[in-house]
């Protein structure tokens, strides 16, 4: 009989332990993930602003422009910039040389 | 839709009945426009091809904090996309968005692998065809890159320039 009830005890504390294993487990995962895409975004941000940039730099120290639609107007500038780019290596792909390599477009992309 | 495949790049040199045995195995699904028919980092389980619309590849950008989608390739009706479905290590490398109501045809890896082991020329002609656009891809943005980088070192140079002027 108290082995019985000993067994009993001792299963209660394994799966009681499991259990709560388990649950930490879970919310430790779950935090971590969070974490991570917390950290994710930082690190793109961190990861963009360490590649040499093609904008012309300011060094007048402003701060960016908080307009209406200057985000939606910058992204769509980029997307302009990247498809005449893109138009420009064509020849390229299928003609490589220096030349097509570095072929100039009508008007640089600037930014002051 | 089998007058449409006869079109694409990717099936381009299958016969009538290389097209029926691709076909069978496609599934069509929609997209709202603005709807994402995968994002950079999923399992690429499956090739698309573009039946009606067009999708934005598109790469992320941060943009004061928030990171927003830059389309850097465009893909039209007949035009296949999600190449990294066949090639390891299975995920996807960009994001692609509908921009407008769009109708896809999808073919599940393990179906078109199942495909090209019971028909090998279907599979080397299909892979053949991945491996060109894969090229030209590889070759662009490299010519892309190279172009950046070149104009980074004449900001530089200019800044050097000017400052021991």
């Amino acid at each position: 009989m108290e082995a019985m009830i000993a067994l009993g005890l001792l299963m209660g504390v394994v799966f009681g332990g499991m259990t709560l294993a388990l649950v930490t487990g879970y919310m430790s995962t779950e935090k971590a993930r969070a974490v991570a895409l917390t950290r994710r975004q930082g690190q793109v941000a961190r990861a963009a602003q360490a590649i040499p940039s093609f904008f012309v730099k300011s060094d007048r120290g402003e701060r960016p422009v908080d307009v209406p639609g200057f985000d939606a107007m910058l992204l769509a500038r980029l997307e302009s910039h990247v498809r005449e780019e893109q138009a420009l290596v064509s020849e390229f792909v299928h003609y490589p040389s220096i030349h097509s390599l570095y072929r100039q477009a009508p008007q640089a992309l600037h930014m002051h | 839709m089998e007058d449409l495949l006869r079109h694409v790049e990717l099936f381009r040199d299958l016969g009538g009945d290389g097209i029926r045995r691709v076909l069978a195995i496609g599934r069509a699904r929609t997209l709202d426009a603005g709807h994402y028919l995968f994002l950079l980092g999923d399992n690429a389980d499956e090739l698309y091809v573009v039946l009606r619309g067009t999708l934005d590849l598109c790469l992320p950008i941060a943009l004061r904090g928030a990171l927003k989608d830059i389309t850097v390739e465009s893909v039209g009706t007949g035009q296949a996309l999600g190449w990294s479905s066949l090639v390891r290590p299975y995920r996807f490398t960009l994001s692609a968005r509908a921009t407008e109501p769009s109708e896809v045809v999808g073919f599940a890896r393990n179906d078109l692998q199942q495909l090209f082991e019971t028909q090998p020329g279907i599979g080397y002609s299909v892979l053949t065809r991945v491996s060109e656009v894969m090229g030209i891809r590889l070759v662009t943005f490299q010519a892309l890159w190279v172009r950046e980088l070149q104009r980074t070192v004449d900001s530089e140079a200019q800044r050097s320039a000017e400052g021991k002027a």
